[in-house]
């Protein structure tokens, strides 16, 4: 094979076949071929990776996109902070593109997680990596709950995720069955008061998944053994499994891809072994409280009933009260008021919070992330 | 041979037979194992499902007709031959489209051996528009080969929001990281460390100075640009407008345009109107918003006096806009100066017409290649 020139120009001949195929071939096409539902699915994070990227490259060359995006930022954000009923109500009085793709952002997002997220609760690892699977919406919804757990931490919260391992105590089999059972009884797992586990390892597969094995003694009454996740002093609940002859396997589908842990025996200290049932805030759900200095409501499973959202909680708030909040993350980057109350002079009277969900909000028990919050 | 071994050899040596009735047997195998390959390469070309067709079968005839007294040392010969005979057809496919006539037939075998691995390889890539772009800005503007596509898009969005657009710094993150698929978020460190990279200072400044010839003309003609109102005061007559149409739009030659319109202007009139054009054109004023935006950081002035930058405008000006050695020295050397960077007449003419840039171009996509292999 010739040796590859090594001088400072092509000859002629090479220089004249390049600048004909140059002057021959099409330009590239400068469309910009951009709307208010690219643009708004843009800032709210859930467009597929390949039109997100398209955006960026016309942004990046189109001072008229650019402006459009700084713009729309903005108005986005007010919509954020009213509550979705109103933006429903506005949007009947008037007619505008961008508050209607917003609402749109915010429809499928619902729709999406009370199609995937129904299972029994509280809402698992395994539904959500099931949703992850389910299409580019599907996987713009597991980043909005992973996120809204995860990523945006509250001040002064360790950044170390951490695999807790624990026991579950079921009474009966019914205790699973929550929507039969009234609110104030919503409590599947109880405290094992005896338990050890003598053997833990865990491995991450080559296929991606995580196991964990347990052997456990000294406890009759255990009854499962179940791994979560802790990061920024907020807790997923991963996967469980029964104990069976003093033995259990706990499988978590994808989580070591997930991850991105190396294959092989995870390390002897990657999993603490810890007394007690599903971590409080798992039990219902992904609820974020953020109460102030004081005292966090006790809340019950967060259910969708006749196209309105319901939490029961108990408040202590005396006298003057609080003015409360509560939203949904509707995308890996966005919160949206679902609804705001009063709660005044009420203590061990159990609350019901409501909050209006689109129509294709589907019954049953909600998966996605919620924030309630404390506004003083 | 084994031939249930190498299938594909024992398909090139049946083509090389000296009996049709053997040859046809091995072009049919050759054939299935090439089309997919060709498929993937003909999707590239940016031409329409049906154009890709018939290309394909041009390509096969052309194989068959082609198959006399040829050998096939190793299967990457047959690549070899099979791609110079798809380059070929896209080019005369594209020729008739276009209606071009200026092309001679240049054969391989007029360019000088050491030369043809390289030309082959940047063919290919001219062929795609925009990694043809994406070379040349790794080649002039020292844009890293590893980093993506996406990537170098996001950073130059992000600075471009942040420097020129003049928006505040927590709107730029907010905006970033809506679309941001990924963990990590934008921060304001993020921001002002990119707005300090060499090279994105280089890009943003070439995608500020690069202006397609439509916009120019609709600048220069009324004053406009982009929707927004820049300069007052421009009053050109029907006439001139249309002059300076052909001029800066359509690249007309001013030869071509005092034939159209000898009834208006005679060759000096029109040599004067498109001076007094030349004296509006926005790059100046470009590359000093650019010092004031960048707040004259010093190494901002550095990179928009780098020979690169201009190197790199000069080569989309003449492999985009196809236009003359003159009016790329008009429409780069004022902004220049301002800088401290010379262009003269001489450079362009010796840059471009002796396949320096090309040179320089395929030297970088081989410096790709290396990299890659590391």
């Amino acid at each position: 094979m010739p040796a590859r020139s090594d001088r400072e120009e092509f000859s002629p001949a090479a220089t004249q076949l390049l600048d004909g195929v140059l002057a021959s071939i099409p330009k590239l096409s400068q469309a910009s071929d951009v709307n208010e539902q690219l643009l708004v699915g843009y800032l709210a994070g859930s467009l597929s990776p390949e039109d997100a990227a398209h955006v960026e490259s016309l942004a990046a060359n189109n001072a008229g996109i650019r402006r459009n995006l700084a713009q729309l930022i903005s108005t986005i954000e007010s919509y954020k902070r009213v509550t979705y009923n109103e933006l429903v109500e506005a949007a009947k009085a008037t007619d505008s593109p961008v508050r209607n793709e917003w609402l749109k952002v915010v429809g499928n997002h619902i729709e999406v997680i009370t199609r995937s997220l129904r299972g029994i609760p509280p809402t698992r690892w395994t539904s959500l990596e099931t949703m992850s699977q389910d299409g580019p919406e599907g996987l713009t919804a597991f980043k909005a709950v992973w996120r809204a757990l995860f990523v945006s931490p509250p001040q002064g919260t360790s950044a170390e995720g951490l695999l807790r391992l624990g026991f579950g105590y079921r009474r009966s089999r019914s205790d699973l069955d929550e929507t039969s059972l009234p609110s104030d009884q919503m409590r599947s797992f109880d405290q094992v008061d005896q338990g050890a586990v003598t053997l833990c390892t865990g491995e991450v597969l080559e296929s991606g998944d995580l196991v964990v094995d347990a052997t456990v003694e000294g406890s009759e009454d255990a009854t499962t053994v179940y791994i979560s996740y802790t990061k920024n002093s907020r807790t997923l609940a991963l996967a469980e499994a029964e104990i069976i002859d003093g033995k259990a396997r706990v499988e978590l589908l994808g989580f070591g891809t997930f991850m991105s842990l190396p294959v092989g025996p995870l390390q002897v200290d990657a999993i603490s072994a810890q007394m007690g049932g599903w971590p409080e805030r798992s039990e219902v759900g992904q609820i974020i409280i953020d109460s102030g200095p004081r005292r966090t409501p006790n809340l019950g499973l967060p259910i969708v009933r006749n196209g309105e959202l319901e939490i029961t909680g108990y408040f202590e708030e005396v006298k003057a009260g609080a003015k409360w909040e509560l939203s949904l993350a509707v995308s890996p980057n966005s919160w949206q008021v679902l609804s705001r109350f009063d709660i005044k002079r009420v203590t061990e009277r159990p609350q019901v919070i409501t909050a209006t969900l689109p129509p294709t909000a589907m019954d049953g028990p909600f998966g996605g992330a919620l924030l309630l919050k404390r506004l003083g | 041979m084994d031939h249930s071994q190498e299938p594909f050899k024992y398909a090139l040596e049946q083509f090389s037979h000296a009996d049709d009735e053997v040859r046809s047997v091995g072009f049919s195998a050759l054939v299935a194992r090439s089309r997919k390959y060709l498929n993937a390469r003909l999707s590239r070309s940016g031409l329409s499902d049906a154009d890709q067709e018939d290309l394909l079968q041009e390509i096969f005839h052309r194989v068959w007709r082609a198959r006399e007294n040829r050998t096939f040392a190793t299967e990457g010969s047959w690549w070899r031959w099979i791609n110079t005979i798809t380059r070929n057809c896209i080019i005369d496919h594209l020729r008739t489209r276009t209606g071009s006539t200026w092309l001679d037939e240049v054969d391989f075998s007029e360019i000088p051996d050491d030369e043809v691995d390289q030309v082959d390889e940047l063919l290919e890539v001219m062929e795609q528009r925009r990694e043809l772009y994406r070379l040349a800005d790794e080649a002039f503007l020292d844009v890293p080969t590893e980093l993506t596509d996406r990537e170098l898009d996001r950073m130059v969005m992000a600075v471009k929001l942040l420097v020129l657009d003049k928006v505040p710094w927590y709107e730029v993150c907010r905006i970033m990281n809506g679309g941001s698929s990924e963990d990590r978020q934008v921060t304001r460190y993020d921001l002002d460390h990119w707005s300090s990279i060499p090279f994105i200072v280089r890009i943003l400044a070439f995608g500020e100075l690069h202006w397609e010839n439509e916009r120019l003309f609709i600048y220069v003609a009324t004053g406009q640009d982009e929707g927004l109102t820049v300069r007052d005061g421009l009053t050109w007559d029907p006439d001139e407008v249309l002059a300076i149409q052909m001029r800066i739009q359509r690249t007309m030659l001013i030869d071509q345009i005092s034939q159209r319109m000898s009834d208006r202007f005679t060759k000096s009139e029109l040599s004067a109107l498109f001076d007094r054009c030349a004296e509006r054109f926005p790059f100046i004023e470009i590359v000093r918003r650019l010092n004031r935006d960048f707040d004259r950081q010093k190494s901002a002035e550095e990179q928009l006096s780098s020979p690169g930058l201009w190197r790199r405008l000069i080569f989309q000006y003449h492999a985009q806009n196809e236009l003359t050695h003159r009016d790329i020295y008009d429409r780069t050397q004022p902004a220049a100066r301002e800088t401290g960077y010379e262009i003269t007449m001489g450079m362009l003419n010796v840059g471009l017409s002796n396949g320096r840039l090309f040179k320089k171009l395929s030297d970088q996509l081989e410096r790709r290649g290396n990299s890659h292999a590391c």
